[in-house]
């Protein structure tokens, strides 16, 4: 956010559903909702906060919000989306093996806390070379991790 | 707090700095600089049904 104040851009970033300081909401943790809650028909947010016809930006899930209704956008940016089937099926075989998502869900079950340790450490230290791992953005991760609703979390 | 209502009733929260040309920034959860899902890949139960 702020590399683009600093630009003189106006910047408004939301929580993704059950996230944050937004509801705890243990519906609607698919992307469906995702790209309509911000960028859909079910929210006038930027109608609400006068921004009109804004720059998206957007990482991962991020996207999504700015994908249902892209006539909103001025410009987008997307940055390491999400597609939209991510696990490997006979139908997607380029896709990602189901093995990691179900040793995922197998630790969460056990314990939330340590499955999001786990992934995080993980995610987060897969660096280009000669990056540097912050072990304070890995707390942070976790810590913000824990504040989200389960369902949408893990 | 800045908060939107989705049609569900769900409340959104986000942060709105600055003056200028409106930029959107979507992270995958929290609105803060570095935040992500703890699952890269979706499970059965979460497969999209959104094809953009």
């Amino acid at each position: 956010m702020m590399f683009f104040l600093n630009r003189g851009f106006r910047v408004i970033a939301h929580d993704r559903r059950g996230h944050g300081r937004s509801t705890q909401t243990g519906d609607g943790h698919d992307m469906d909702h995702y790209a309509d809650d911000l960028g859909g028909d079910r929210a006038p947010q930027f109608e609400e906060c006068g921004a009109r016809r804004p720059l998206h930006r957007g990482w991962r899930g991020g996207p999504l919000s700015g994908s249902a209704r892209p006539e909103r956008g001025r410009k987008a940016a997307i940055i390491a989306a999400v597609p939209p089937l991510m696990v490997k099926t006979p139908a997607n075989p380029a896709a990602c093996p189901r093995k990691s998502s179900t040793v995922s869900r197998h630790s969460s079950r056990r314990s939330v806390a340590n499955s999001i340790a786990i992934f995080r450490r993980d995610f987060l230290r897969v660096q280009p070379a000669g990056a540097k791992t912050s072990e304070a953005i890995i707390q942070n991760w976790w810590r913000q991790g824990m504040m989200g609703r389960r369902e949408g979390t893990l | 707090m800045s908060k939107v209502t989705t049609k569900d009733g769900v409340e959104i929260f986000y942060k709105d700095w600055g003056k200028g040309s409106p930029s959107c920034s979507a992270m995958a959860g929290h609105c803060r600089q570095m935040t992500g899902r703890a699952d890269d890949v979706l499970p059965e139960s979460r497969l999209p049904r959104h094809r953009a």
